[in-house]
């Protein structure tokens, strides 16, 4: 029997197990401490040099003074170190205290309140009962149910209590977790050791420590001019990738991170390469920056919106965000890194022109998103990445849906495994997160009825969203996943209500007679790969994949996109 | 031993000492970058996660960086030791131990 | 309903010479500096003289630009590393009424060209539409007009990859600046003249 997840009395917050590792993050602050040590030793043993190195000419001094300028430059970096160790200590502190007895009341919980339904189903029949005792019943009759009716009320009203009182420890200690986090987090922001105003600071508490989108921006309305352009300058790691902060301040916030984090640079591959198409698609192609991280771990993420204008032919800036009646969020699958940026990219604009052909007015934006992780072979069959995806995009789109009104349609379009994302994303939360179509092509199969760790035991639920699906045949990896995985093997066109659409050409009349073999989706590739030199020396472009401009897929999703139907 | 061999012990002995230091901090440094924080995505919170790759992911290549300047250091030091040894043997004993050569 | 057929050109020996000789003048090692910029630069004029052409057809006047798809920005998506093309869209409208009579004289003058011609029918009313897609001929991977029901018209190309590092090219011709800032234009007409490259510092399509 599934039960539906509760939720506390006051704060409404979802009876959720908070997840942690006390044993990772413990062996995470262990190492930062011999980090820090050998990072300590070393300026110790640099500066020893410096200051004692026996010997006189210039080659003796050049080392002495490099050595003292090493030192000064590990000293910043020790102490943001020093910094982070910190924050962890007190967020593992909080997490093995606060979580964990969170936690531990979870089973409580759910007890206590199946107590609590059965008592109060036990008063409803003895209440009855004792309205059905008549002038007739003997006494004893009357006084058992009577007796009856005051013991089930007794009951009901200690389950009752006793549940209240569960409540309100799991709350208390979950409101601990929870400021603790938003803590932990202000704190990694100003780790690198920044000296600011105490109201600046406070700006940063504030903003960490909202728990919605909306939250974020009214704080952000209430900052000055000059608050929000110093918070943009000096944390632009932070303000460019919050959700909640309007979109221009998070582009131009995102600009001046990726000014500084290309100065820092070089990095090595594939960080620079993928750093430089970042460059390319926000000088050559009108693409903004709406999330950028580029040191995380394993692969940089990032998100590129595009078909939007920050300035009007004046020079006078705009709101990003008017006029646009369709914003559309791409998610790719497997292997799908910032490499593919520049494939994507193509993509995102192509969809923008075409769905704004066949709209009545349309005027499209696209994100191209690479917000997570994306699985290789090896952990494709799991639905890890993708619940780590899903958490990312599901955050994304609450950010999306608190920034654009109502009236714009939000469509997310994802491919293969991309798709088990995406509609994990929409399907496990609570609402639509303002999610209007949702399409998969190449899908290598979307969630099951249940995720057990992602939704409890409530079943994965679409309703507010118009589903639909292509696979063209001859589609082996994503029939591959439909059938290798666990977790995420249901074909996307079964979900009831989901529309199918072509993706396979079939014959057609050949002009000379007779029938030909048409176009036809080959494959699985979204892009054109390249496969240049050819026998003659042509440099062709790869043949055609879901997203190529003349296929049928690709026009249906535009399509999709402007009118809400595929093409009839 | 000579003065010069002295020299040469407190050379050797800083090299070893910033390739060991050195090389152990940035070792550390990349070996923490790329462990699970423990921080997960709680009640599917990623910022925390996102927020502690970033930054110990930035402090991993700064000390790269620091680590590539530490090598530029040990290599000129190794000059300079090598060079003494070539001194050495070429001028023999009565080598004037307080001065040292220009030896860039 | 779907439909799509092929138009070929009666002189193939045509088509043939514009695949057989395209890398005629590109040296096979990757070109950079100011051979690179000459080559693009002819690549440029060449296949917009054919795009210019077949929108001339359609409508002489002005069509809708987008900064993102102005096709001079050397674009790498579909081609391996070390090779760049050019991707171009251009928009107007045209009553369906006024469709067919254009989409014939577009067939005409790119079969005269020499190209092979595939068209593709989708959808119904508003919602219909023809494409004419010229596939890996001449300088093109894809060249494509598109007409829909509800008068929408597109002219779309993605040329063939040539040898060139993008991001190499991109700094020659635009010097790193930011295209949208008035570097070009919102509207084109086909008989605009044709350029190549920008001046840094001076946008020439800027209304400051």
């Amino acid at each position: 029997m599934t039960t539906m997840s509760l939720t506390s009395p006051n704060r409404g917050w979802a009876l959720e197990k908070i997840e942690y590792d006390s044993g990772q993050l413990e062996g995470i602050y262990t190492d930062l401490g011999k980090l820090i040590d050998e990072g300590n030793n070393a300026q110790i043993v640099l500066h020893n040099i410096e200051d004692g190195l026996e010997g006189r000419g210039d080659s003796i001094s050049l080392v002495k003074t490099e050595s003292g300028s090493l030192a000064s430059r590990m000293k910043p970096t020790v102490s943001s170190l020093e910094r982070i160790a910190k924050v962890i200590r007190a967020y593992g502190e909080a997490v093995a205290q606060h979580a964990k007895a969170a936690n531990d009341l979870i089973d409580d919980i759910e007890a206590a309140q199946a107590t609590l339904d059965s008592a109060a189903a036990d008063f409803t029949t003895a209440q009855t009962n004792e309205r059905e005792c008549t002038a007739d019943d003997n006494r004893e009759a009357r006084s058992t149910a009577e007796q009856d009716l005051s013991d089930a009320q007794s009951a009901l009203t200690t389950a009752r209590n006793t549940l209240e009182d569960l409540w309100e420890n799991w709350e208390s200690a979950y409101s601990l977790w929870d400021e603790a986090y938003d803590a932990a987090v202000a704190g990694l922001v100003r780790s690198d050791g920044t000296t600011l105003t105490v109201l600046t600071m406070a700006a940063i508490d504030d903003l960490a420590g909202a728990d919605t989108p909306a939250e974020v921006a009214e704080i952000w309305d209430n900052l000055t001019d000059a608050q929000k352009d110093t918070l943009r300058r000096t944390y632009p790691g932070f303000i460019g990738n919050l959700e909640g902060v309007p979109y221009l301040d998070r582009f131009l916030a995102n600009k001046i991170s990726y000014d500084a984090v290309k100065a820092g640079g070089p990095y090595g591959d594939p960080l620079d390469g993928q750093l430089e198409q970042l460059g390319l698609e926000v000088t050559d192609f009108e693409g903004q920056l709406l999330e950028f991280h580029p040191f995380e771990y394993p692969q940089a993420t990032a998100a590129v919106m595009y078909g939007i204008t920050l300035e009007d032919e004046n020079g006078n800036p705009v709101d990003p965000m008017d006029g646009i009646t369709n914003v559309n969020v791409l998610v790719g699958g497997m292997f799908s890194s910032l490499d593919d940026l520049k494939n994507w990219g193509q993509s995102a604009r192509d969809l923008n022109q075409f769905a704004e052909a066949y709209g009545d007015g349309t005027k499209s934006a696209t994100i191209a998103w690479f917000g997570y992780d994306s699985p290789d072979l090896a952990s494709e069959h799991g639905m890890n990445s993708a619940t780590e995806g899903a958490a990312a995009l599901t955050e994304t789109l609450r950010g999306l849906d608190n920034e654009v009104s109502t009236n714009v349609t939000t469509s997310v379009i994802g491919h293969s495994y991309g798709s088990t994302t995406a509609f994990l994303a929409v399907g496990g939360s609570d609402d639509n997160l303002g999610v209007d179509n949702l399409i998969a092509i190449g899908s290598a199969g979307v969630p099951d009825n249940y995720h057990a760790n992602w939704t409890g035991d409530d079943p994965m639920d679409y309703s507010g969203t118009d589903i639909f699906a292509t696979r063209a045949p001859g589609d082996f990896v994503a029939r591959y996943g439909e059938v290798s995985s666990f977790g995420h093997g249901t074909n996307p066109e079964d979900i009831p209500g989901a529309v199918s659409f072509e993706s396979d050409g079939g014959e057609v009349p050949d002009l000379y007679g007779g029938t030909e073999y048409g176009l036809e989706t080959p494959g699985h590739a979204t892009h054109d790969g390249a496969n240049g030199p050819g026998p003659l020396g042509e440099w062709w472009a790869k043949d055609n994949g879901y997203l190529s401009r003349d296929t049928e897929s690709f026009r249906n999703i535009a399509h999709i996109i402007a009118t809400g139907e595929p093409i009839s | 031993m000579s003065d010069v061999e002295i020299d040469k012990l407190a050379l050797e002995g800083a090299i070893v000492l910033i390739d060991s230091s050195v090389g152990n901090y940035v070792a550390y440094a990349n070996d923490l970058w790329q462990r699970d924080t423990g921080v997960g995505n709680p009640v599917g919170r990623t910022s925390l996660r996102v927020t502690l790759e970033s930054v110990l992911g930035e402090a991993s290549l700064d000390a790269r960086a620091q680590h590539l300047a530490g090598i530029g250091i040990t290599d000129r030091l190794k000059q300079i030791n090598d060079s003494f040894t070539d001194l050495d043997v070429s001028m023999g004993k009565g080598w004037d131990d307080d001065y040292v050569t220009d030896l860039a | 309903m779907t439909r799509r057929w092929q138009i070929t050109a009666a002189a193939a020996l045509l088509a043939f010479a514009l695949t057989g000789c395209s890398n005629e003048g590109d040296s096979m090692a990757t070109p950079t500096g100011d051979e690179l910029v000459a080559q693009a630069r002819q690549h440029y004029l060449d296949y917009r003289e054919v795009t210019n052409n077949v929108q001339a057809l359609i409508f002489d006047g002005p069509w809708q630009t987008d900064v993102a798809s102005f096709g001079m920005q050397p674009v790498g998506a579909g081609c391996s590393d070390d090779t760049y093309r050019f991707d171009l869209t251009r928009t107007t409208q045209l009553e369906p009424e006024q469709q067919p009579g254009a989409s014939e004289k577009v067939l005409a003058y790119l079969t005269e060209a020499g190209y092979t011609v595939e068209g593709q029918e989708l959808g119904s009313g508003d919602s219909k539409s023809l494409d004419l897609i010229v596939r890996k001929q001449g300088d093109f991977s894809s060249l494509m007009v598109t007409f829909i029901g509800n008068g929408s018209v597109l002219v779309t190309a993605a040329t063939k990859c040539w040898p060139g590092d993008q991001a190499d090219l991109s700094g020659l011709i635009f010097g790193g600046v930011t295209l949208s800032e008035g570097y070009l234009p919102r509207e084109e007409s086909p008989s605009d003249p044709l350029f190549f490259g920008v001046t840094p510092g001076e946008p020439a399509f800027s209304t400051d």
